[in-house]
């Protein structure tokens, strides 16, 4: 039943996102996907995962979207995706099969709900994960992200010089 | 599970749908954030039905490059506005720095 709601909500926020002209609009309607999907993670036993969604996804990363709305100034689409419809058509005939072909890959093997230690999810357990068998991934990810931030700067940077 | 799966593969596609229709960077850029957080939805139940912690740190590690990818695609668009371009992806004709 849970699971019913948050679902719901979390797809039409997803609608939202890809329906709506405004772009401030689509990044409010993210906000509220983004908040469904960690009430989401909440239900499947991963408390510090719905907190870092929070934290960065409808956090930082929402800021990053609006920075950049207010900087080149909002811009709605001129016409509705109703009246694109011979670009749309083709689209939703693709997502849907597409759809079906993750339903059909997705639904074959099922296991049953296992067991979970007490404390899973919680700080100390991924922390100990974290910094014990996956510290590879881990340092990786901290290298992935200098990069990002390098190249970043290198884009954004680059008018200002010339 | 199988109602997780169908939540992320709907979740998916969705994101992929607004990918294909909107012309817009920003909202293009938004549909992959579903995406990522559809899959990331994935390694979540994952790691909780088989019950092992490596899924939710790989989810911690999607989360981070998300970001990543998130500012590189918004600096990107920032970079081509002050160009002077228009930002329509169905305008933009060229990838010359």
């Amino acid at each position: 039943m849970t699971l019913a709601i948050l679902g719901a909500a979390a797809v039409a926020a997803a609608l939202g996102v890809i329906s709506a002209r405004n772009p401030v609009h689509c990044v409010l309607w993210l906000i509220a996907h983004l908040a469904a999907l960690a009430a989401i993670f909440l239900t499947l036993d991963a408390e510090f995962l719905a907190l870092i969604q929070i934290l960065v996804n409808a956090g930082a990363v929402i800021v990053l979207f609006l920075f950049v709305i207010s900087l080149l100034g909002p811009s709605k689409e001129a016409e509705g995706l109703l009246a694109r419809r011979r670009e749309v058509l083709p689209a939703l005939i693709a997502g849907v099969v597409f759809l079906g072909a993750l339903l059909v890959m997705g639904l074959q093997q099922a296991p049953a709900p296992g067991s979970v230690p007490a404390g899973f999810g919680s700080v100390p357990s991924i922390g100990g994960a974290l910094f014990g068998p996956q510290l590879l991934p881990f340092e990786l990810t901290a290298l992935a992200l200098l990069v990002a931030i390098v190249s970043v700067i290198t884009l954004a940077g680059r008018s200002r010089q010339s | 599970m199988s109602a997780y799966v169908a939540l992320s593969a709907v979740l998916f596609a969705v994101g992929g749908i607004g990918l294909l229709v909107r012309r817009d960077p920003l909202v293009m850029i938004m549909s992959i954030e579903i995406m990522w957080n559809a899959a990331a939805l994935l390694l979540v139940v994952a790691a909780r039905f088989y019950g092992v912690m490596a899924g939710q740190v790989l989810v911690f590690i999607v989360i981070t490059v998300a970001a990543a990818d998130v500012a590189m695609g918004l600096a990107i668009v920032m970079h081509i506005a002050r160009r002077g371009e228009s930002v329509d992806v169905d305008a933009l004709k060229e990838l010359k720095g």
